[in-house]
């Protein structure tokens, strides 16, 4: 039987495509499935055998206070980092949207943070915030001892600290975006709008910020997905203290399976959070698409 | 079937953390023809400062066919890695494996049985040792090192001259060095408190051991795995203790987020006058450079508590030296175990380190600053106990950690201990027992 040339296209098309798939689907979905599957069991991760136990591991990590913590911590990180960060990456893109000398440089410094690793940042932040690291040595030079605070190790400022941390970390990422955004706003649209009247505070909130949600819908789905399931930056900075303040879902998860071998519980912990993010962005998706203007 | 399963849920677990994987390559070994087979053994440990390279060296050397790839797994997370390894069937041929865990894995059939290996000859002469390494009558590792049954506190002779002070021979006198320093504007003690275990794996250790060993028949881990006691009634004074000098203002503010490296150098710098830590300190590079001006190190045995007129230490080993049970060249690795537990090997690779062994036949000569210290060993009032039929989880040590670490930064010893009998409940069904 001859193949017609349409056939064969789309057969050249899906060789192509199907070792994607496959590695899609073995790296992506089978350990999906697993991760289903065992969290109805309490696994070990190590021994062959193993029990069915429903819905129990639901069950118990609704009533535990270590995992209502961990979420806790991490809404909260995630709720403080996209307000910060929304106004750090919005407000540096205002500036750099203008044609400054040295514009270019700036938002090369700017982003590049965002394309080192998150491991290596938590490292090289750890000189600065230890107690007896960069910052404290600094405040006591310049004679503001009275500033010098534990900074990884206050239960009560530790988690801002990794907040400050995310948002310096991804401030440049997201100003290209809006930038993106600004640099999409028709000239006409402003001069009108300047024309009008429309100025300062008043024209970021009735022109500027309408016309660039396109951007800030896209921005908040990274930045929401990206700030839940943070987990190097307290992993190494904090290690999930002091005291549990900064230990994250994604933390809690990985010392379940690992550190309690508790696979089977730990998989339970992690579909959960993974269901809880999906309702958090498409919540996200809705109210900020509906929040877009055509123009 | 059941290694791929959990490789994949491990790799789920992973990927949503953002972790990345320790990509390596499997043991090979290839026979050209008309040449002696090659053969590549992986040694996996967690030692970061190249303490077994020279011992690999010479082993190569001795074995031009074997070539032997170490792999240094960070210490802080080695038993959580080296689980992922095992569980993926990529296990290093020949590893170090934490006391905690060596039952554990001889059960599950992953490590290789060397009940009849040559190097296991000197465990006639050390019985205690042999029992306690014995699983169900067959022997699968070798007690590298025993780990000090008591880590030293070291001092800064320099400091402790300036303020006339000598090093304090019990609980008061310690309390009282601690806060002549304090009052003299001397931070007392420092810890490299980020890496927990230099918290809960030094002077906690040892007031924990020396309390708790004569509460449970001197075998703390079977009586709290039987549930003849809690953590609660064993770990209370020692906490209470740490609580105590942190609430004192004696132990270093810096503590907290300090590295074990870096608090090696802090010490050194003379930035703080007592250092609890293992007794390989001496060898360390900052403390063998320090300026000799204001440093000076001198070591006293800690203040551990006196029950009926006796002292209380337990030795359950620190590196245990095994075979995976998977390994693809069981002999060359066993070439490489024999080698590596020779008496005369064993004996070079611990006074380099400054180890501590509990062995006889290995006679190991002390660096002397120790000297003073280890004859506290020898002395009619100390009793040093061998091993444990059970072990904590690695979970519930972390949670120790955790206490530890907590209590550093202002958490309360009541609330810590309420904490640690309710993890301890969650993870004891996973205490291995060897009736």
């Amino acid at each position: 039987m001859k193949m017609t040339r349409r056939t064969q296209d789309r057969l050249g098309a899906l060789l192509f495509v199907v070792p994607a798939i496959v590695l899609f689907l073995s790296f992506k979905y089978y350990p999906l499935l697993m991760t289903l599957y065992y969290s109805f069991t309490d696994w070990d991760g190590f021994s062959g055998d193993y029990r069915f136990v429903l819905f129990d591991n639901f069950a118990n990590l609704f009533t535990e206070s270590k995992i209502s913590g961990a979420f806790r911590n991490t809404i909260y990180f995630a709720v403080a980092s996209i307000i910060a960060g929304t106004v750090v990456q919005l407000g540096l893109a205002l500036i750099l949207v203008n044609r400054l000398k040295g514009n270019r440089l700036f938002r090369t410094l700017l982003y590049t943070p965002s394309v080192i690793s998150s491991l290596i940042i938590g490292l090289t932040w750890l000189s600065f915030f230890q107690y007896n690291g960069i910052i404290n040595q600094t405040l006591e030079r310049i004679g503001l001892s009275s500033l010098v605070r534990n900074w990884l190790a206050d239960a009560e400022l530790t988690m801002n600290v990794l907040v400050g941390i995310n948002v310096w970390q991804w401030a440049g990422y997201g100003m290209i975006i809006y930038l993106t955004g600004l640099l999409g706003i028709p000239t006409e649209v402003n001069e009108a709008a300047a024309l009008d009247g429309a100025v300062g505070w008043r024209r970021l909130r009735s022109i500027t910020l309408p016309l660039i949600m396109p951007a800030v819908t896209v921005n908040m789905f990274i930045s929401i997905t990206g700030a839940l399931r943070v987990f190097e930056l307290p992993f190494v900075l904090t290690g999930g203290g002091p005291m549990n303040s900064t230990n994250t879902v994604t933390m809690q998860i990985y010392n379940t399976a690992f550190l309690s071998n508790q696979f089977g519980y730990a998989s339970s912990i992690g579909l959960t959070f993974f269901l809880f993010i999906a309702a958090i962005t498409l919540i996200q998706l809705r109210v900020t698409r509906r929040l877009e203007v055509e123009y | 079937m059941a290694g791929w399963m959990s490789l994949a849920v491990a790799t789920a677990l992973v990927s949503g953390c953002g972790a990345e994987g320790n990509g390596n390559k499997a043991a090979e070994s290839s026979a050209p023809a008309g040449e002696e087979q090659q053969v590549t053994l992986k040694y996996a440990s967690w030692m970061s400062k190249g303490e077994d390279k020279p011992t690999i060296a010479a082993f190569m050397e001795q074995n031009p066919n074997i070539k032997v790839v170490e792999e240094v797994i960070d210490g802080n997370q080695y038993s959580q890695l080296l689980q992922t390894r095992i569980l993926s069937d990529d296990a290093p041929d020949v590893f170090l494996l934490p006391f905690d865990q060596y039952t554990k894995y001889a059960n599950e059939g992953h490590l290789l049985d060397l009940t009849d290996e040559p190097g296991m000859a000197i465990l006639a002469d050390n019985p205690s040792v042999d029992e306690a390494f014995k699983v169900d009558g067959k022997r699968y590792g070798f007690m590298i090192n025993s780990g000090a049954p008591v880590n030293p506190i070291y001092y800064n002779k320099k400091i402790f001259e300036k303020y006339g002070l000598t090093p304090p021979t019990n609980a008061e006198e310690f309390l009282a060095v601690s806060e002549t320093l304090k009052q003299n504007g001397v931070e007392p003690l420092v810890f490299g408190a980020k890496d927990a275990w230099t918290l809960s794996g030094t002077l906690y250790s040892a007031m924990f051991r020396s309390y708790a060993l004569p509460k449970t028949n001197k075998d703390i881990y079977y009586a709290l795995a039987k549930g003849e006691v809690k953590p609660s009634d064993v770990i209370d004074y020692p906490l209470q203790f740490i609580g105590d000098l942190v609430a004192k203002g004696y132990i270093s503010e810096a503590s907290s987020t300090l590295t074990y490296d870096q608090s090696v150098q802090y010490f050194a710098d003379g930035k703080a006058a007592m250092f609890p830590q293992g007794t390989w300190v001496p060898t360390l590079d900052p403390i063998v450079g320090a300026d000799p001006a204001g440093f000076e190190l001198g070591a006293f045995f800690p203040p551990i508590p006196v029950v009926d007129g006796k002292k209380y230490a337990l030795s359950s080993g620190d590196r245990i030296l095994v075979i995976s049970s998977k390994t693809k060249n069981p002999e060359a690795a066993k070439a490489l175990f024999n080698f590596f537990v020779q008496p005369d090997n064993l004996k070079t690779y611990l006074e380099s380190q400054s180890l501590f062994t509990v062995m006889k036949g290995i006679d190991v000569q002390t660096v002397p600053v120790l000297q003073e210290y280890v004859n506290s060993f020898s002395s009619s009032d100390f009793e040093v106990v061998i091993g444990s039929k059970s072990a904590l989880t690695p979970a519930f040590n972390k949670e120790v950690d955790l206490a530890l670490q907590n209590i550093l930064v202002g958490s309360t010893v009541e609330t810590e201990l309420k904490r640690l009998n309710e993890e301890f409940e969650k993870t004891k069904s996973q205490m291995v027992i060897k009736e």
